[in-house]
């Protein structure tokens, strides 16, 4: 496979658009934490975390349409593993991190199949997902091996990136979250672009039976799909959970957290690439900035989850697809579609399957 | 013996309070086919507008009730004509997350207004406790569960003896049946809409000197609104009712034998697996009204 001259992507306005705009942010990104004190790189930790929990759960939500609540779940796991495993018995916090990705990918693959078998529609899996979610969360809430309803807190000593710890600069912990978005971004861009497995996912989204009668295997890619999602979902557990250094049930595993990734991909706009990243930057913002009116810290997450709330019934209830799809038509509409007319051929628009997304 | 039969008879009438908040989901969703997510939200706004209005005396309770109602059903009448209707042709996700986010709106506006968990109204009945045969019934929880029974039996005379009910069933039976002969069915699907919503806030107001009300109680009780509603299954409003009575009756009973979370989680585990055993009992039959079943894209798939 040859990419050969990748300006030549750059062929439209809103590409090379896109193309700054996104240099930009990465170089703002790179440069944030030595322009602020470390309070508010925290903070940018926090705005990156949610950007990477969102995209994680739009692979499977925003791309293939599957709205799970699972997602919850995997989040504890990535939490809970670390706390299990390296703050009660030592072990690597990075091999804590690949466990609960594994338990992940696995409880997602198995969930999605068993779904998918009994020929669950989309209701039935948002409500199955939230009734496991809420199961995982009794169960965690009374089992002394995932710290009961006292949680686990950290217990140890060594810092650095072997370790996944710093203690007092989160500039670390800002860093290593933005490796993992961009690398998971593009990653997924790349999956999306080039495997039949990711331009499959839009189609099963749009249409699961014409894409079976056309040899896509729904039900496999459905499910390998939530596996990946789900999985790298709980890398963001694991992150949060270092970050703050205790992990309970109350604190992991709450339907919040899925409602949150669920809702903030649809902001941004689900099944587009920067949609949940934009918006989950934008949330931690919008948090930051309430939080500047003096408002009390336990109203600050209650106006947000208000406004969350407001925001998304706001955006289905008059038909956008969120933040992504509004920028590129405004985009569009300044610059040009650097395109020349073309007249309709076909109603469906065939074509732009093969951007990895459909409308 | 007397403890199971204590346990017993208090999960009945929890059950009876379990079986009026399931029919109004039950309603919205065979006649509209809208899953309301924000459902148990709405027991909410029942219980909150009972204890904001602090009535004293049985009869402010009751009207404090009925008040309460009119006001879920008003809210429940804009959300359907606001924010849900102009969906209702785009298929069921949109109103999935619609509902979910309204539903968290209420929780987290309840929990600004009212950051005071577990608050509660004295008991505002005339008489304290019934006691026979070693089994003790407090008053609240006796008038809930009648009252509630009384309600469930209006609404199904309500749905299967009058004009109106033979009109909502037409709706749910054939959607296009009901627009051929002229039924006007969006206000329909209004009036249905508020209707569940103001049953659901009825029971709320019924609920509250029972259990203390906290922001968090929403989601509890939609999740039990739907356990009730997926047993129960499309079939008949009956079906609702004797899911509801069960629900109120196994957790009592259960709470003998397992401790608090752990219970929950079970009930979750087990309703995942209805979900995942007869899920027919409530899509199925459903999408089978909306369209034919012999329409051409849908042969041969399932």
């Amino acid at each position: 496979m040859t990419l050969g001259n990748p300006l030549r992507y750059l062929d439209t306005p809103l590409r090379r658009v896109n193309a700054v705009v996104v240099t930009l942010a990465l170089a703002f990104a790179l440069v944030y934490p030595f322009l602020v004190p470390p309070p508010m790189v925290g903070v940018g930790f926090v705005a990156l975390l949610y950007a990477l929990r969102n995209f994680t759960w739009n692979i499977a939500g925003g791309y293939v349409g599957q709205l799970s609540l699972s997602h919850i779940v995997a989040f504890g796991t990535g939490a809970f593993s670390v706390a299990v495993l390296t703050w009660r018995h030592e072990v690597n916090a990075w091999i804590a991190l690949v466990v609960g990705v594994v338990i992940s990918a696995v409880v997602g693959f198995l969930i999605s199949l068993l779904m998918s078998r009994f020929g669950v529609n989309a209701f039935f899996l948002a409500l199955g997902t939230l009734a496991l979610s809420l199961a995982a969360a009794g169960v965690a809430a009374s089992w002394s091996f995932l710290g009961d309803t006292n949680g686990i807190s950290y217990s140890g000593s060594e810092e650095g990136f072997a370790h996944l710890m710093w203690y007092i600069d989160p500039s670390g912990f800002y860093y290593t979250t933005l490796g993992f978005l961009v690398v998971i971004t593009i990653g997924t861009a790349a999956l999306m672009r080039f495997t039949h497995f990711g331009r499959s996912l839009p189609f099963i989204r749009e249409d699961p039976v014409i894409a079976a009668s056309m040899g896509v295997r729904v039900v496999r890619n459905q499910a390998l799909a939530m596996a990946l999602s789900m999985g790298l979902t709980s890398i963001a557990g694991t992150l949060i959970a270092q970050y703050v250094q205790i992990v309970s049930y109350e604190s992991v595993l709450t339907v919040e957290i899925g409602v949150a990734m669920m809702v903030g991909s649809i902001i941004g706009g689900a099944g587009t690439l920067a949609g949940p990243i934009v918006a989950g930057i934008g949330i931690a913002v919008l948090e930051e900035f309430l939080r500047s009116f003096a408002v009390s810290s336990a109203n600050v997450s209650s106006y947000t989850q208000i406004a969350y709330a407001v925001v998304v019934i706001l955006l289905l209830r008059f038909g956008t697809g969120g933040i992504m799809p509004l920028w590129e038509a405004g985009v569009r509409r300044v610059f040009g579609t650097g395109r020349k007319p073309v007249a309709p051929v076909a109603a469906e628009p065939v074509g732009e399957l093969v951007d990895g997304r459909v409308g | 013996m007397s403890t199971v039969l204590q346990l017993a008879s208090t999960g009945l009438l929890q059950g009876l309070i379990y079986s009026l908040i399931g029919i109004g989901l039950y309603l919205v969703f065979t006649v509209m086919r809208v899953v309301n997510f924000a459902h148990g939200y709405f027991v909410l706004i029942g219980m909150y507008g009972v204890l904001s209005l602090e009535p004293k005396g049985f009869f402010p309770f009751l009207g404090a009730v009925v008040a309460a109602a009119l006001g879920g059903a008003l809210v429940g009448y804009l959300v359907q004509r606001l924010l849900l209707e102009s969906g209702l042709a785009k298929g069921g996700h949109s109103q999935l997350v619609i509902t979910l986010s309204l539903g968290i709106a209420i929780q987290y506006l309840f929990q600004v207004l009212h950051p005071e968990p577990f608050e509660t109204i004295p008991n505002p009945y005339p008489f304290e406790a019934f006691t026979s045969s070693g089994v003790t019934i407090s008053a609240p929880r006796m008038a809930a569960g009648v009252l509630s029974l009384v309600l469930v039996l209006a609404v199904s005379f309500l749905v299967y003896r009058t004009r109106i009910g033979t009109i909502i069933r037409g709706c749910s039976e054939s959607l296009n049946g009901a627009i051929h002969v002229g039924i006007n069915v969006r206000r329909v699907y209004r009036l249905t809409f508020a209707l569940g919503c103001g049953l659901a806030a009825v029971a709320g107001g019924l609920l509250l000197p029972i259990q203390p009300v906290s922001p968090a109680l929403g989601l509890e009780l939609t999740i039990k609104a739907f356990i009730v509603v997926v047993i129960g299954g499309a079939g008949s409003l009956w079906g609702t009712v004797a899911a509801g009575v069960l629900l109120g009756l196994a957790e009592a009973l259960g709470s003998l034998y397992a401790p608090g979370t752990f219970a929950t989680a079970l009930v979750y585990a087990l309703f995942f697996l209805v979900i995942l055993i007869r899920p027919q009992g409530l899509v199925v039959r459903a999408t089978s009204r909306i369209k034919p079943p012999k329409s051409l894209t849908k042969v041969g798939v399932g």
